[in-house]
């Protein structure tokens, strides 16, 4: 049994334990339960396909060799380096981040290339130290925290060459 | 979360391995954006390796701190 059907079978598992507790509470909890989830269900369905599909799209329009070039499995610590800068540029929310991801994937980026864009995107988004953790957080802690965090997504990327996975 | 914790006294480096495991580690994201977007495969994997790195960062947030303020925090303000 492969690992995505097994997360499958958890995650929906794990939907149809909590459904049932709803149930348990009364009718129409789940049924307030449902509708709200619906309602987001159909809110971000859009925004998936966007990432998707438009990601296979960019794919197929851009050439090749610019992709396999900066980031490819052979870009080697140049690529990663470049995915780095990359991630922590990139605006916007988590369907940018990795339909940008996804298109660096199907156009023949390396693995240890695209996971330190994943997670360099995750912890340096300048756009999101800036709106959400430097209002919340002492300003000195957020650029203290994301220093400290500059050698995670080299550090990833050598653990992925290292296992060879994804 | 993590701005409560800094003012009541918590360890530096453990709240910067706070931070960091929830922005790398958080499942929420993942199960909502990274699955279906990148796929069960890359999205595992992802995060298998990322299970060490939150308290690296701790790790080296706490080296770094304790050597630029070794008399604990600075009287007002934090760090």
């Amino acid at each position: 049994m492969s690992a995505a059907l097994i997360i499958d079978i958890l995650l929906w598992g794990s939907v149809a334990a909590v459904g049932s507790i709803a149930l348990r509470r009364g009718g129409s909890v789940l049924t307030a339960s449902v509708r709200e989830g619906g309602m987001d269900f159909i809110n971000i369905v859009p925004r998936i396909a966007l990432g998707v599909i438009g990601s296979g799209y960019i794919a197929a329009v851009i050439p090749q060799d610019i992709i396999t070039g900066w980031l490819g499995p052979d870009s080697g610590w140049f690529g990663v380096a470049t995915a780095v800068i990359a991630g922590a540029a990139t605006p916007g929310g988590p369907v940018i981040g990795f339909s940008i991801a996804a298109v660096a994937m199907k156009s023949g980026g390396g693995s240890p290339q695209i996971i330190a864009y994943v997670i360099a995107w995750a912890l340096f988004a300048f756009q999101r130290l800036l709106l959400f953790e430097i209002p919340f957080m002492p300003a000195r802690f957020v650029w203290f925290r994301a220093a400290v965090s500059l050698p995670i997504p080299f550090l990833a990327a050598t653990i992925a060459m290292a296992i060879g996975r994804p | 979360m993590a701005s409560a914790l800094l003012s009541v006294g918590a360890d530096f480096g453990a709240t910067i391995a706070l931070v960091v495991s929830w922005t790398l580690i958080g499942y929420g994201r993942a199960v909502a954006w990274e699955l279906p977007i990148l796929g069960t495969d890359f999205t595992l994997w992802r995060i298998v390796i990322s299970l060490p790195l939150p308290i690296l960062a701790g790790a080296i947030g706490r080296f770094v701190y304790v050597r630029i303020y070794p008399k604990g925090a600075p009287p007002r303000g934090l760090p």
